[in-house]
């Protein structure tokens, strides 16, 4: 087993459901919150806690308009949400490396 | 976290991206429906002809070309709803207004100014269309959608050729055959996907 510093891990990223919503987004421009939902596979409110989270640590932005007077909430990721995700995954990689 | 973990960690990535561009689906209903309106009016003009039906046809395309934006921009905002957006969809997006937006107006005021023969629309519009389906399947790596771009251009090539009211005719099978068709399969394609994702 590799030995491995837990203070380089990003604890907000590093969960399964936020980490799931960012690399969803990081596929798109902009996505709205039942997608995400439907995609990550869980519940309106666990959801929204996670969101709520990557968007207190700048990682994501939220979007709240109306379509045809249809309330739509889309969130995307912000540059530092994609600079944290590219540096997560160099994380990885160099684990995989080792 | 061990390597293991951190493979396992990089595989659920991949997934969720490869999962996500997968369901960024467009339904085909815009294809659809300008396909049928412009084969409604070819063949509404090649019937009026053939029966020495004369007045201004321009009345049937403004009718025609309307309904079709009205639809396209109602179908767009559909879409905008429900799927993600991404830079992809965006680009085809404008591809296709933007082909849209010339054929309109060499169609509308080409014709009204009378720089433009009547006539020369239909290879015109074929050209542009051919341009838009190239850049699509590009942008979408649909190889198919690519190739349909050379049945425009040979279509237009043909039409610049034929000046007779036949060219309506041609013009209606190139619709039918090269838009109406395609995108019948992309909105079965979309139906297949939504099913398996409900």
């Amino acid at each position: 087993m590799s030995e491995f510093d837990h203070q380089q891990i990003n604890d907000i990223i590093h969960s399964r459901i936020r980490l799931a919503v960012i690399a969803l987004l990081i596929s798109v421009e902009d996505a709205e919150f039942n997608f995400i939902k439907e995609k990550v596979n869980t519940t309106d409110g666990n959801l929204s806690v996670h969101i709520k989270k990557l968007e207190e640590a700048g990682y994501v932005s939220v979007k709240k308009e109306f379509i045809d007077r249809k309330p739509r909430t889309s969130y995307s990721l912000t540059k530092n949400g994609k600079k944290a995700f590219e540096i997560y995954i160099d994380h990885l990689e160099t684990l995989t490396k080792k | 976290m061990d390597e293991k973990t951190a493979l396992e960690e990089l595989k659920f990535i991949r997934k969720i991206i490869d999962e996500t561009r997968q369901s960024v689906v467009y339904n085909g209903k815009d294809y659809i429906f300008w396909g049928i309106l412009v084969i409604v009016g070819m063949m509404s003009m090649y019937i009026f002809i053939l029966n020495g039906i004369y007045f201004k046809y321009f009345y049937i395309w403004l009718v025609l070309i309307s309904i079709g934006w009205a639809f396209s921009i109602y179908n767009g905002r559909k879409q905008e709803a429900k799927f993600p957006s991404t830079f992809a969809g965006k680009l085809i997006g404008n591809v296709w207004g933007v082909s849209g937006i010339a054929i309109t107006i060499i169609g509308f005021v080409g014709t009204v100014s009378g720089t433009i023969n009547p006539m020369a629309i239909s290879p015109i519009a074929c050209i542009i269309m051919g341009g838009a389906y190239y850049l699509t399947g590009k942008l979408c790596e649909a190889n198919w959608m690519s190739k349909l771009a050379y049945g425009w251009w040979i279509g237009g090539i043909a039409l610049l050729f034929i000046k007779t009211i036949e060219s309506f005719l041609i013009m209606s099978l190139l619709m039918l055959f090269f838009q109406t068709i395609p995108g019948i399969i992309i909105y079965r394609r979309y139906k297949k996907e939504i099913m398996v994702k409900s």
